[in-house]
């Protein structure tokens, strides 16, 4: 292979890294908690009065939507669970996020809602407390980045296979001149 | 690398070749310091079964992953059958970067040792596979943050025919060729110096890692048998399957039996491939419930308790293998006889129900659909015998080169 080509390669494959390596530092900084939130909903989940918070608004789908609740008026004893549930129209399925204690809010819980596809999601919110159970589902907007087309998809996806051929072909001159006289 | 090139020359004997070492300045192999080249395959020899144990479970997370995605659904992107696809994916890398780095610095320090590697960009020195298994671990892990992307753009489709799940399983099954050469290289240094369970163990995992590469390259076919997999071509309907399914017998076993030197290489790799399908039947139904449970999910259809991918795996590729190394003995020019030998692959065998993939395809294409899907076949044989073969011959030219 000749020197350029290698290091166009090598050059390809350190920009390669370094995209990678910036998209997972995006995606652990997407589950943190911002100090202020971006938007908050007042909902009852039956006869628990919440506060949800949502520190990005929309939520960047592919990505973690990092939220908290906060029970109004009730300082603990109530146990959550939480779901990602997809909207009218969108292909994908419900997902259990999980969730830990606020420790700035007595009582209340944080989490990282998956939302691997854009459209519209809800947040269910299941409540168990000494009032028994309550429910709410708690609507928010998920976007995507700009969309490429399906054939740019495809060309990208045989990107290996480019390579495997690339690499046969580039050696055949090689072979080549190992085979001519010295 | 010298035993790899011997063993070329053995089937295609060239006086010219046998002069490309003589032309750069290297020790007689009476006089090498043996320790050196004993410490190179033995960081090869390691570093291979890194990428082979890599590989293998890259394999079971894959099984696994499609049995989750048609039994529950795509749910979060860090499920386990995904870390464990990651994880894979990571080992393999890390193992070729760990080779590229430590050949690299060993090179320039010892004579002998860059005599044995293949110089890439002006800055590096290592073994081809460390490349090979470099770069395509890599592109598999750049593919899964863009698969991601993907889903949120289009929507939820368990298809293993999308763009970047195309792109994910061919880094992984390049990663695993990587794996092979790497292999298979320590096996052909531990030859040249005399160390026979050092080569055994070079060529058996360099089988092992051609099986992986094999198994992962298969995903590609489940959807052949599919309506996706049929072209209307207006006088005939086509399928793929025998195309993708003699393309990949052909390109993996031939590239097999032209690394290995053994008489049984290509039925070793089948072997090896049935005995991982075997882990995946014993693996991943009892890990599906178990995870179902950890994460208080729901069947959205009835589990039928099997791993799909160990009923729906194809087996005529072990006839295939026994076939190619049937033939191979005692013949000088087999090209053609091998890629005849990987039309048998054309047949939908399945353990589950052996016949129903043939059922179907004569149903649906009716049999001059079927006749011109063999015929497609025998163009996917001959390019993958030519692809396997110019595969091996690249590897032992890349490390004469060296």
């Amino acid at each position: 292979m000749p020197l350029l080509a290698q290091r166009l390669l090598l050059a390809a494959g350190l920009v390669a890294l370094a995209a990678l390596l910036g998209e997972m530092g995006l995606s652990v900084a997407a589950t943190t908690h911002g100090s202020q939130p971006a938007r908050v909903a007042q909902v009852d989940a039956g006869p628990y009065p919440l506060r949800v918070s949502f520190y990005t608004d929309p939520a960047h789908a592919g990505f973690a939507e990092p939220f908290a609740i906060a029970p109004v008026g009730q300082r603990g004893g109530l146990t959550f669970t939480v779901s990602s549930d997809p909207g009218p129209g969108v292909q994908a399925t419900p997902v259990n996020d999980g969730v830990g204690d606020d420790p700035a809010v007595p009582g209340g819980v944080q989490g990282a809602a998956e939302v691997p596809v854009q459209g519209p999601w809800d947040l269910g919110i299941v409540v168990d407390g000494p009032r028994g159970p309550g429910r709410v589902e708690v609507p928010f907007q998920a976007t995507a980045p700009p969309a490429i087309p399906d054939w740019l998809g495809w060309l990208l996806g045989f990107v290996p296979f480019y390579g495997l051929i690339g690499f046969l072909v580039l050696q055949r001159p090689r072979r080549r001149a190992a085979m001519s006289p010295a | 690398m010298r035993p790899l090139i011997l063993q070329s020359e053995a089937e295609n004997p060239t006086p010219a070749r046998r002069q490309v070492p003589t032309a750069r300045p290297s020790l007689p192999a009476m006089e090498m310091p043996i320790p050196s080249l004993r410490s190179l395959w033995r960081l090869r020899l390691g570093l291979g079964a890194v990428v082979l144990l890599g590989s293998v479970i890259c394999f079971l997370g894959t099984s696994w992953d499609i049995q989750w995605h048609s039994l529950i659904g795509r749910d979060r992107i860090l499920i386990p059958p995904h870390i464990m696809m990651l994880s894979g994916v990571t080992l393999g890398g890390v193992a070729a970067l760990t080779d590229v780095l430590v050949e690299t610095i060993w090179a320039r320090r010892n004579p002998l040792v860059a005599e044995h590697t293949v110089p890439f960009a002006g800055v590096f020195n290592a073994s081809l596979g460390g490349y090979v298994a470099g770069f395509a671990a890599l592109d598999a892990a750049v593919a899964f943050p863009l698969d991601a992307y993907w889903h949120a753009l289009y929507g939820i489709d368990v298809s293993i025919w999308a763009p970047f799940h195309v792109m994910i399983l061919g880094g992984m099954a390049m990663t695993a060729l990587g794996g092979a050469y790497l292999l298979a290289s320590a096996g052909g240094l531990a030859a040249a110096q005399g160390a026979v369970a050092a080569r055994r163990l070079g060529y058996l995992g360099a089988v092992a890692t051609f099986a992986a590469t094999f198994n992962i390259f298969t995903f590609l076919t489940f959807n052949a048998l599919e309506p996706r997999g049929m072209i209307d071509l207006g006088i005939v309907v086509v399928d793929v399957f025998p195309l993708l399914m003699t393309l990949l017998s052909g390109a993996v076993l031939v590239l097999a039996v032209r690394v290995v030197p053994w008489r049984w290489a290509a039925t070793g790799v089948a072997a090896v491939s049935l005995v991982l399908v075997g882990a995946v039947a014993l693996f991943v139904p009892p890990a599906t419930d178990l995870l179902v449970q950890i994460e208080h999910q729901q069947f959205q259809r009835p589990d039928p308790g099997i791993a799909f991918v160990a009923f729906q795996w194809p087996l005529m590729p072990v006839l295939v293998a026994v076939a190619i190394d049937i033939v191979r003995r005692g013949a000088r020019r087999t090209g053609i006889a091998l890629a005849i030998c990987c039309l048998l692959a054309c047949i939908p065998v399945t353990p589950l129900r052996p016949l129903r993939g043939t059922e179907t395809l004569f149903v649906a294409l009716g049999a001059a659909g079927v006749l011109a899907s063999v015929l497609l076949g025998l163009v996917g044989a001959l390019w993958g015998a030519w692809l396997g073969g110019r595969a091996g011959l690249a590897l032992a030219n890349a490390e004469a080169a060296a």
